[in-house]
């Protein structure tokens, strides 16, 4: 190395391989010491063995940020490739699960999944509906026959559904008003019928058009025709009146708390949003959409044609009109029941009349036969 | 809980790789002292970036050791690697200690201690001499690096690299030193 090229002879340093050695460590711990104990009388050994440590010293630090270098891309690539792989398991597990859930419903729940496939179907198959057909509160998840059950009688405390306790003749008094349109409405059982008789008729292009609903819910459908209210006959006077009206026959029955009045009261409240025990959902659909055999020479801007069909889930009413009106969180359906068998709807600025025939507003199917 | 055999044949299935130079057997160590020591370094008023340098530094550590053949299984790989982190931080710590009193009070205990400046110095000569072996060649470079880093013997370094023998990587290292130190020299001077 340097500054030891005149005396080669004397000092050990001469020897680039020891110098190596020594730094490096490879020597045995004797020879060290020995070397060790020149290196303290020799400032230029010292100053050659420094030099050589510096080197080695600096190689070795270079090779160590390699590896670093080189170990943090192998954890970064390992990394990626691992989460990628996570991903794609997760990917397939969510699909296996989806796929299940579809088999499951598919072949186990029957009914309720095919009305569920039919709904979706129908939705995605009607472009021309403007807005996303809103379901009303109480129908905004179908309950199932044992929560309706559950849900009326704690509506009820536990009673009989006071909606069966003379609730023709208190709602009469209690609403003068709205008999009126109960009469006219009653006009309207002449049409309602024929279209009970018209139903036969449908029932093959219905299967056609309806094959889910069809197989499901066969002899619980029925086309009613729904009026359109105009502004100056809009009984909402009437409305008010009714409930009004029965707030008072509640006030009354909590002097008397446990008389029928009580649950009527109660009972009155409750119409306002559904219709007997069943919930009921709303859906719109284009004229254009409706079934050929009830277009004929029927249709008027006065009267709204209607397939409503009862199942487990509720009432659900199916109105086809000439367009289709924006249901938003702010505007929700509101349904009055005026009289046992009549309410009115509001879809929007829209209010139809509808006569519901009696049978299809207290029990969900099959119910019946759950009380007796 | 995993059992101690568990540890056992795994640290001993990873010491096998280090051995045998596969610096994949790494990654699961990284992987499983990362929190850890992370932890650690955050609990010491270090930063996530000063736990992987650690973490870095400590794999680094056990490689050169398990590759020396100086290593010597006393506790899980975990373990070592845990406490050797521990070690380099507190001397970072009280290096850095002694950085901040010279700093705030150079006219004080005049504490120009030997290990700050020669600290600075060999910081300095260190990234010279890896400044010059970016210099000499991608040939030479390696083979520097597989005998005084790595300390291959010559036939491993021959094998590795592809040379005819011991005696042909004995002369190519020797001239590969030269060609370091003249680049040294040239740097030196020109740092100078």
């Amino acid at each position: 190395m340097t500054n030891v090229t005149d005396t080669r002879n004397i000092h050990w340093t001469a020897d680039e391989d020891l110098v190596e050695r020594y730094v490096m460590g490879r020597l045995p711990s004797a020879e060290v010491a020995e070397l060790a104990k020149h290196l303290s009388d020799c400032a230029e050994c010292r100053e050659a063995v420094e030099a050589e440590r510096q080197i080695v010293d600096g190689i070795r630090l270079a090779g160590r940020d390699a590896l670093k270098r080189r170990l943090a891309q192998r954890v970064h690539d390992g990394r990626s490739s691992g989460v990628n792989w996570y991903r794609i398991a997760g990917v397939a597990a969510a699909i296996v699960f989806l796929v299940t859930i579809g088999i499951y419903n598919k072949w186990f729940l029957g009914g309720e999944a095919q009305k569920s496939d039919y709904r979706a179907e129908r939705d995605s198959t009607a472009p021309t509906i403007e807005s996303e057909p809103r379901q009303p509160v109480l129908a905004k998840k179908a309950p199932s026959e044992t929560q309706l059950a559950d849900a009326a009688k704690s509506a009820t405390g536990g009673k009989q559904d006071p909606r069966r306790v003379n609730a023709k003749g208190e709602l009469k008094e209690a609403a003068p008003g709205a008999d009126k349109f109960a009469e006219q409405e009653a006009d309207r059982s002449k049409m309602i019928a024929r279209s009970q008789s018209d139903r036969r008729e449908n029932v093959a292009e219905k299967k056609e058009r309806y094959p889910e609903v069809s197989a499901a819910a066969a002899g619980e459908e029925l086309w009613v025709r729904g009026e359109m209210i105009p502004e100056e006959r809009r009984p909402q006077e009437a409305g008010k009146a009714f409930l009004k009206s029965a707030d008072g026959v509640r006030d009354e029955a909590q002097k008397k708390k446990g008389e029928p009045a009580a649950l009527m009261a109660q009972a009155a409240r409750t119409r306002v949003l559904g219709v007997g025990n069943l919930p009921l959902s709303i859906t719109q659909r284009r004229i254009s959409d409706l079934p050929a055999s009830q277009r004929t020479g029927r249709q008027s801007s006065s009267s709204v044609q209607t397939l409503m069909q009862k199942s487990a889930a509720g009432l659900r009413l199916t109105l086809f009109l000439d367009s289709i009106h924006t249901i938003s969180e702010h505007a929700p359906p509101v349904i009055q029941k005026i009289r046992e068998d009549s309410i009115v709807l509001e879809v929007g600025k829209q209010r139809i009349g509808y006569r519901i025939p009696s049978g299809w507003t207290d029990q969900a199917p099959g119910e019946s036969k759950k009380q007796k | 809980m995993k059992s101690p055999l568990f540890f056992l044949t795994t640290d001993a299935r990873i010491l096998d790789l280090i051995r045998k130079g596969d610096e994949e057997a790494l990654v699961p160590l990284y992987e499983s002292n990362r929190r850890p020591i992370l932890n650690y370094a955050l609990r010491n008023n270090g930063t996530a970036d000063d736990a992987q340098d650690l973490l870095q530094e400590s794999l680094v550590v056990l490689w050169e050791r398990v590759r020396a053949g100086k290593f010597e299984y006393k506790a899980r790989l975990s373990t070592f690697i845990y406490a050797t982190a521990k070690n380099i931080w507190s001397q970072r710590l009280r290096k850095k200690e002694r950085e901040v009193a010279g700093g705030l009070d150079p006219e004080g205990d005049q504490d120009f201690s030997p290990s700050v400046l020669e600290t600075l110095i060999e910081s300095e000569r260190a990234r010279l001499v890896r400044e010059a072996l970016d210099r000499i060649g991608e040939q030479c470079r390696k083979l520097l690096l597989l005998f005084y880093w790595e300390e291959l013997s010559m036939e491993e370094i021959a094998q590795k690299l592809g040379f005819a023998n011991a005696d042909t990587v004995k002369a190519k290292k020797y001239q590969c030193k030269k060609a370091l130190e003249k680049v040294l020299g040239t740097l030196q001077e020109h740092h100078e």
